[in-house]
């Protein structure tokens, strides 16, 4: 083996501009998957804990009148852990002239006890005011509640 | 050698039906053509072609450095056609010898390393005996005093010498000499010549492609290669 180290060794060192470039991308090659597995394994982490924290609905039932149904029948099933209420209406909103967005609104019971698809607050007030929207005025460029 | 004297040879090389094809987008392209060729053990063969006419890749398919679209190649009762890289690469090591027109001496390591270093490889020869052995080579080539530099401070016919002696370094049966002399001066090429005679007396069985015939030919026989098919052989004899 002796040779084969000697010649490994001296094509290291017989241009070391070279090696160093060599060396270089090696270090940039290897921080570069390193970055890419480390953010996976995050992000796979992340993603199964924001998932499970909103805790999202396996069922979904829609009624246009679902004032009517019961949700403690629901509730007293064994299989159904919980089950919540969300109001829904899907409307348009305009945000420059003759440009339109669907807007979902959800209706929650109580913001301050949600079990079921819980969503959370970034900015702004956890529990917007009555009467108020989340939009996106132009002049601040900041989601905010403003009355409606 | 006579070709009278041939009937005491065994057989060394054999090449049954041996045809390349090199295949691109546009079309494909015959560089060996059913190529029959048996070389006896101990002859001194030139094979001869003008540029492209298939004489390295001819080279090539016997020393198994590229492999053959049909073929059956025996080197020495082995069948090198149907060998995988690795068992061609061990088998090179130890049966062939081979001489490049621009030398492929390492340039990081002296002369004398290059030629430990093949035997290093091929780990047929004992350690102990490997760095006499080296000496002895560059003694034979005549560059004795250049076994402590580095390749390029010698002139072209040095490392050629240099290139020989590295050929020789696992006593190969077989020496393949592709273009030897071709990067050579006239005098330099005349030595490099009878070093390369040397070895065919000596008893090894040796190939050198070339493109020009020689007119003092040295070789037992010469076989002329043209567009990838073989058009005449002579021996020292007359034609075959």
């Amino acid at each position: 083996m002796k040779q084969q180290f000697l010649k490994a060794a001296r094509d290291l060192t017989s241009n070391p501009k070279k090696t160093l470039l060599v060396v270089f991308a090696l270090i940039l090659g290897i921080w570069g998957a390193g970055m890419v597995q480390v953010s996976y394994v995050l992000l796979m982490h992340d993603l199964q804990a924001n998932y499970q924290r909103t805790a999202p609905a396996h069922l979904v039932f829609s009624s246009p009148d679902f004032e009517k149904l019961n949700l403690e029948q629901f509730r007293g099933k064994p299989d159904i852990e919980t089950a919540e209420f969300r109001d829904f209406s899907l409307h348009r909103i305009e945000v420059r002239p003759d440009v339109w967005i669907p807007l979902w609104l959800y209706g929650v019971e109580n913001f301050n006890d949600m079990k079921l698809a819980r969503f959370f607050r970034e900015e702004g007030k956890k529990v917007p005011l009555r009467n108020t929207i989340l939009s996106w005025p132009v002049k601040s460029g900041n989601w905010v509640f403003s009355k409606q | 050698m006579a070709s009278s004297q041939r009937v005491q040879y065994t057989t060394m090389i054999t090449l049954k039906g041996v045809t390349k094809v090199f295949q691109t987008k546009e079309r494909s392209f015959t560089a060996l053509n059913n190529i029959n060729l048996t070389i006896e053990k101990g002859e001194y063969v030139a094979i001869v072609g003008k540029s492209g006419s298939g004489k390295s890749t001819l080279l090539n398919m016997i020393t198994g450095i590229d492999h053959p679209t049909e073929d059956i190649i025996r080197l020495n009762d082995t069948d090198i056609g149907h060998m995988n890289e690795s068992e061609l690469a061990a088998w090179r090591g130890r049966n062939i010898g081979i001489v490049f027109q621009f030398f492929q001496l390492i340039p990081t390591l002296t002369i004398l390393e290059n030629i430990l270093l093949a035997m290093e490889l091929v780990n047929t020869i004992p350690k102990a005996e490997r760095m006499n052995r080296a000496n002895d080579l560059l003694q034979r080539v005549g560059i004795p005093e250049q076994a402590s530099k580095m390749p390029a401070s010698l002139s072209g016919g040095e490392q050629q010498r240099a290139a020989i002696a590295r050929s020789l370094a696992n006593n190969p049966a077989i020496l393949v000499a592709d273009e030897p002399t071709g990067n050579s001066d006239s005098k330099t090429a005349e030595s490099i010549k009878s070093i390369v005679s040397s070895l065919a007396k000596a008893g090894k069985t040796v190939l050198v492609v070339t493109h020009e015939k020689d007119n003092a030919s040295p070789y037992d026989r010469t076989i002329t290669i043209l567009d990838g098919a073989i058009v005449a052989q002579e021996t020292k004899g007359g034609a075959l």
